[in-house]
């Protein structure tokens, strides 16, 4: 990543004034310079140990003749090098991005035409590649940059002569797993018809919004490149033929990279619509074009010389985090984020986006950035969209305040829902400046490894989706729930038993596949419906990945039960639904809180009908207040539609982070110190749309018996839909 | 990439007590470290790229022994030494119940001692003793480590354990002593939570002697490892502090992790033997 220069970094390197460190790895660092006629380059300077032996020396000299020699404008060109040098380096143009992959993973899949125009000139700047006697063999997302008028291919870092087999004789896999060829894979050597693959694996990456051949480890990765067909599952027409030839598994049958030409010839057809004139930028989405712009634009902003920065006393941390766009930075994220975007979820985005909160504001005007990291594949990837709207919704109203101070952007990224993943996108927002606060993340495994960072980098934010409390033992500063806490929604369940009939004898099923929070939320369910109101239970525990949930089912039946309880994953409890219903049992059923907004009506069908789900989770249009009408009135006009469930938690969250925020702002200008938002946060006091928002000594929302019965509510499946009956305990005049 | 620096899992190896007791207030969660066992795990250095899902201690099932007589010589294999639970402990007498029976939770809600299951192989309790030296009364600490048909088996096993507290809060020993308040939690490792094994239980709540005047602290701790369960309970000193009783739990927590990181190496060096790789052999062992 991207940091100020250190005291031992040299001020110049052949000519170019080094102003600031954009990564470094094993070999050496890469800076960020300018030259003397004031061109921005990323120089790569090798250490001199790594540089010590000769063979490395002759190899980095011809890679950068090699290099040297490419001409296309598609690929970035090599301003100078000099492999004789003490520390060897190496200077190439640099270019604000950002990388295909962040698009991707930011913007969603990029329509047909943009890439069919991307395959064209890839494939162009390619064929200029091998025309050198290069192969690349590091094609991925990542390296690709993208800039108004076309994409750039970078990061020779591994290139070798093509004729040079001497380097791959070891048989060690280079390259990137997921984008690499099956013989590459193999670790046989790559050549060109390599880079051909990697090729067709970057353009279904950018077509579909997911990788090829999936996610996962290395090995996983490696052995689907060989062995399974590539998913390019929406992909049609002409740029599926194209895909098809590029990943044949056999090297022979792929096309040469100049034929991918034919891409284009009709693509700028659709390009550009009948009358209108082709602006450079054209051949981008306006989401992502506007992304591009305002990289270049801050890259223009950057000082001409910038002197060693000395660490701030007492925040060294962030300190080292100073803005940065960066080619390396963006290398980093191109790569982190081409992983994180392999959910299904991120075709389904990209139709039905819409950016309210991304609307240029005026050049002078400051912007601060929310971040919101969520989990767009799987399940939660109605959650996530929720999330998301949420933000741009709360964001639009705050640009929309001809008062304001400054404007808020709002950047999303997908953690994949994996440690890994929520990890680097977490250090993804921590290093960005100009994110004050983040919402997110969604899940409860990516809430735990994201706050570890997020506590680290005194970065606040706020996890509206969940209800497990363990980040406080790592982050008791900075992480906030507003989801109320998974026990809090059992004995939720018992109120509402208690307050619509009598208790009785309930059969209480928590299958552990539906992991711990079942047991969280079962376990205070059992001892308050016994031992607080006085009910009778019939606990049974399933064990995960068994399938006795039916079997417990069916001994429960057998108890002469009142009411029911299944608390477990979604098929389960729609399986548990349907052998109640041919059971003929009447009693009243609750699922999980989880499940609300679920697709458990459809799953289920006649046999779900009349189950509770009793969740914190509020559907605003069937409010009659103000707040709520003003939001649904909102929230439609937006997006067509009223506010999704758990939309409006995180709407909620995100408005009281942006008026804490706001008091944080120094009112002569300038930006805040990070730890100040917590700071008030965890005394704030937020009257949301439906609920009163304050936190309790662990940073989680802090409810009580009374919001416990009035802001909490009850919603009951009704003609396939979940529908909201209301509080637990109306309040008067609330309905 | 700095930015993609690893960040350790600090509270990997933290016993945490989030959530309510029974008698809380909704939402009013606890959350306490309670320290951390011996730290003989890698996750300390992590790749980035790493997952330290690969990490919980197992058992392939692969690995496990088959036969009656292969489970009873492995749980006697097993060492157990006192001081795994702290300084002062040593063996009980009787020191060893099993390997042929083990102990069940009646629908009376009264514990007794049966013979095996079908899908249990071996049994074998240890129990130890911290005596009383300092006036506030012995500890008592009991390991049992049982050794089931399957993985399936042992998670089964895992759900057992976790309904026992839900449908008897008060379960009787003997005719005189009982446990009852007990809580408690279940963690699968992938959920990242406090797990060391592939599924980790907790229960805490207090045991009561007919005639004693106060309750002591009661702790239950079952770590499962593929087909194999290791279970420890700890009867706390009646006269003793909080700050005596965590460390007490602690201690005793980090002994059970002796034995479960010693079975995850016996483990691995099994299938090692047997030709399948190490990693393998530890991927395998909960799927």
């Amino acid at each position: 990543m991207s940091e100020p220069m250190r005291p031992a970094d040299p001020a110049s390197v052949g000519g170019f004034r080094l102003l600031r460190r954009l990564g470094a790895g094993g070999m050496g660092v890469v800076y960020l310079g300018r030259s003397g006629a004031g061109a921005l380059a990323a120089v790569k300077v090798i250490r001199a140990e790594s540089a010590a032996d000769d063979e490395f020396r002759a190899r980095f000299a011809r890679e950068a003749q090699l290099a040297a020699r490419v001409e296309s404008p598609w690929v970035v060109p090599v301003l100078g090098a000099d492999a004789d040098a003490p520390e060897p380096w190496l200077a190439t143009a640099f270019v604000p991005g950002p990388s295909l992959g962040e698009a991707v993973a930011e913007h969603g899949p990029l329509p047909g035409s943009a890439v069919r125009v991307l395959g064209a000139l890839l494939g162009e700047a390619l064929g200029a590649v091998h025309g050198a006697g290069l192969v690349h063999r590091d094609v991925k997302p990542g390296n690709v940059l993208l800039a108004l008028n076309g994409p750039r291919l970078i990061d020779f870092g591994i290139a070798r002569a093509a004729d040079d087999t001497a380097l791959t004789a070891s048989g060690l896999v280079i390259g990137t797993p997921g984008f690499l060829s099956p013989e590459q894979a193999r670790g046989d050597q790559a050549g060109p018809a390599g880079d051909v693959f990697a090729l067709g694996c970057v353009l279904a990456y950018a077509a579909t919004g997911r990788p090829p051949f999936g996610t996962g480890t290395p090995d996983a990765l490696l052995y689907r490149t060989v062995h399974d067909e590539p998913d390019l599952d929406g992909v049609a027409g002409e740029l599926r033929e194209v895909l098809d030839a590029c990943l044949a598994k056999d090297p022979q049958d792929r096309p040469a990279p100049e034929e991918l030409r034919r891409l284009s010839e009709d693509a700028t057809e659709d390009a550009v619509p009948e009358g209108a004139t082709a602006s450079p930028s054209a051949w981008l989405p306006d989401p992502v074009a506007r992304t591009v712009a305002a990289r270049a634009a801050e890259s223009l902003a950057l000082p001409a010389v910038e002197p060693t920065v000395v660490d701030e006393p007492g925040d060294a941390a962030s300190a080292a985090r100073r803005p940065l766009t960066s080619r390396r930075r963006l290398l980093a994220v191109g790569g982190a984020l081409l992983l994180a975007s392999g959910g299904s979820g991120a075709a389904l985005w990209a139709a039905g986006r819409d950016d309210p909160g991304a609307k240029p504001v005026p050049a002078a005007e400051p912007t601060y950035v929310l971040g919101v990291q969520v989990t767009r594949g799987g399940a939660d990837a109605a959650l996530a969209r929720a999330c998301e709207r949420a933000a741009r919704l709360a964001a639009a109203e705050h640009n929309a305040d001809p008062r304001r101070a400054y404007s808020v952007r709002v950047r999303v990224l997908d953690d994949g829902g994996t440690v890994d993943r929520a990890t680097s996108v977490a250090h993804e927002f921590a290093a960005d400046r100009d994110v004050f606060a983040v919402l997110g993340p969604t899940g409860e495994v990516t809430l735990r490894a994201a706050s570890r960072v997020y506590a680290a980098a005194k970065l606040t934010h706020v996890s509206s989706t969940t209800g497990q409390n363990d980040y406080y033992v790592w982050s008791p500063d900075v992480t906030f729930q507003t989801g109320a806490p998974h026990q809090a929604e059992g004995t939720a369940i018992a109120l509402s038993a208690l307050v619509t009939g009598r208790m009785g004898r309930a059969g209480i099923v928590i299958d552990r596949s539906g992991g711990s929070a079942m047991h969280d939320q079962g376990g205070v369910l059992v001892t308050q419906w016994r031992d607080t109101f006085g009910g009778e239970v019939v606990p049974r525990v399933v064990a995960e990945g068994t399938g006795d949930g039916a079997a417990a089912v069916r001994d429960l039946l057998s108890r002469d039960l009142d009411a029911f309880v299944y608390l477990g994953p979604l098929e389960a409890t729609a399986d548990a639904a349907r052998q109640l219903a041919r059971a003929g049992f009447t009693g009243r059923r609750w699922m999980s809180h989880l499940l609300y907004g679920s697709d458990f009506p459809r799953l289920a069908g006649a046999a779900g009908e009349g189950w509770y789900a009793v969740t914190p989770a509020v559907d605003p249009a069937q409010l009659t207040t103000g707040e709520a009408g003003r939001l649904t009135a909102a929230w439609r006009k937006e997006y067509g539609s009223t506010p999704e469930p758990y939309a409006t938690e995180a709407y909620d969250s995100t408005r009281m982070l942006l008026q804490e925020f706001a008091r944080t702002v120094p009112s002569g200008g300038g930006r805040p110190a990070r730890p100040a938002l917590a700071q008030r946060l965890a005394k704030a006091t937020y009257h949301g749309v439906a609920r009163t928002y304050t936190f309790n000594d662990y940073h989680q929302y802090a409810i009580t018996n009374e919001t416990l019965g009035g802001e909490t509510y009850v919603h009951q499946v009704r003609d396939g839909r979940f529908r909201q009956i209301g509080p637990i305990v109306p309040k008067q005049g609330s309905q | 990439m700095g930015g993609r620096r690893p960040v350790l899992l600090a509270a990997a190896g933290a016993l945490l007590l989030a959530g309510c007791t029974s008698e809380g207030t909704p939402g009013e969660g606890t959350a306490t470290s309670a320290g951390a066992g011996p730290s003989g795990r890698s996750g300390a250095s992590p790749a980035p790229s790493a997952s330290a899902v690969n990490d919980a201690y197992t058992l392939a099932e692969s690995a496990a022994p088959r036969t009656r007589a292969q489970a009873a010589a492995f749980v006697r294999g097993l060492t157990v030494r006192p001081d795994f639970f702290g300084p002062g402990y040593r063996k009980r007498d009787p020191y060893e119940t099993g390997p042929g029976t083990w102990t069940v939770l009646g629908e009376d809600c009264v514990w007794r001692r049966e013979p095996l299951a079908g899908t249990v192989l071996a049994s074998l309790t240890r129990s130890f003793v911290r005596p009383d030296t300092d006036g506030k009364g012995p500890v008592f600490v009991s390991l049992t480590v049982t050794v089931h048909t399957s993985v399936v088996g042992a998670r089964r096993d895992m759900a057992v354990s976790l309904e026992e507290p839900l449908r008897c809060p008060r379960q009787q020993l003997n005719a005189t002593e009982r446990v009852q308040g007990m809580t408690s939690r279940g963690d699968p490792y992938d959920e990242q939570r406090t797990a060391t094994s592939d599924d980790d239980l907790a229960e805490f709540g207090e045991y009561v002697v007919d005639g004693d005047g106060k309750p002591r602290r009661f702790d239950w701790f079952k770590h499962r490892l593929g087909p194999v369960t290791v279970a420890a309970t700890v009867r706390h000193a009646v006269g003793a502090d909080e700050a005596e009783k965590t460390k007490v739990t602690q201690d005793a927590l980090g002994g059970v992790t002796f034995v479960t990181a010693d079975i995850d190496r016996l483990g691995a060096e099994q299938a090692k033997k047997a030709g399948v790789s190490g990693d393998a052999a530890e991927g395998a062992g909960d799927e």
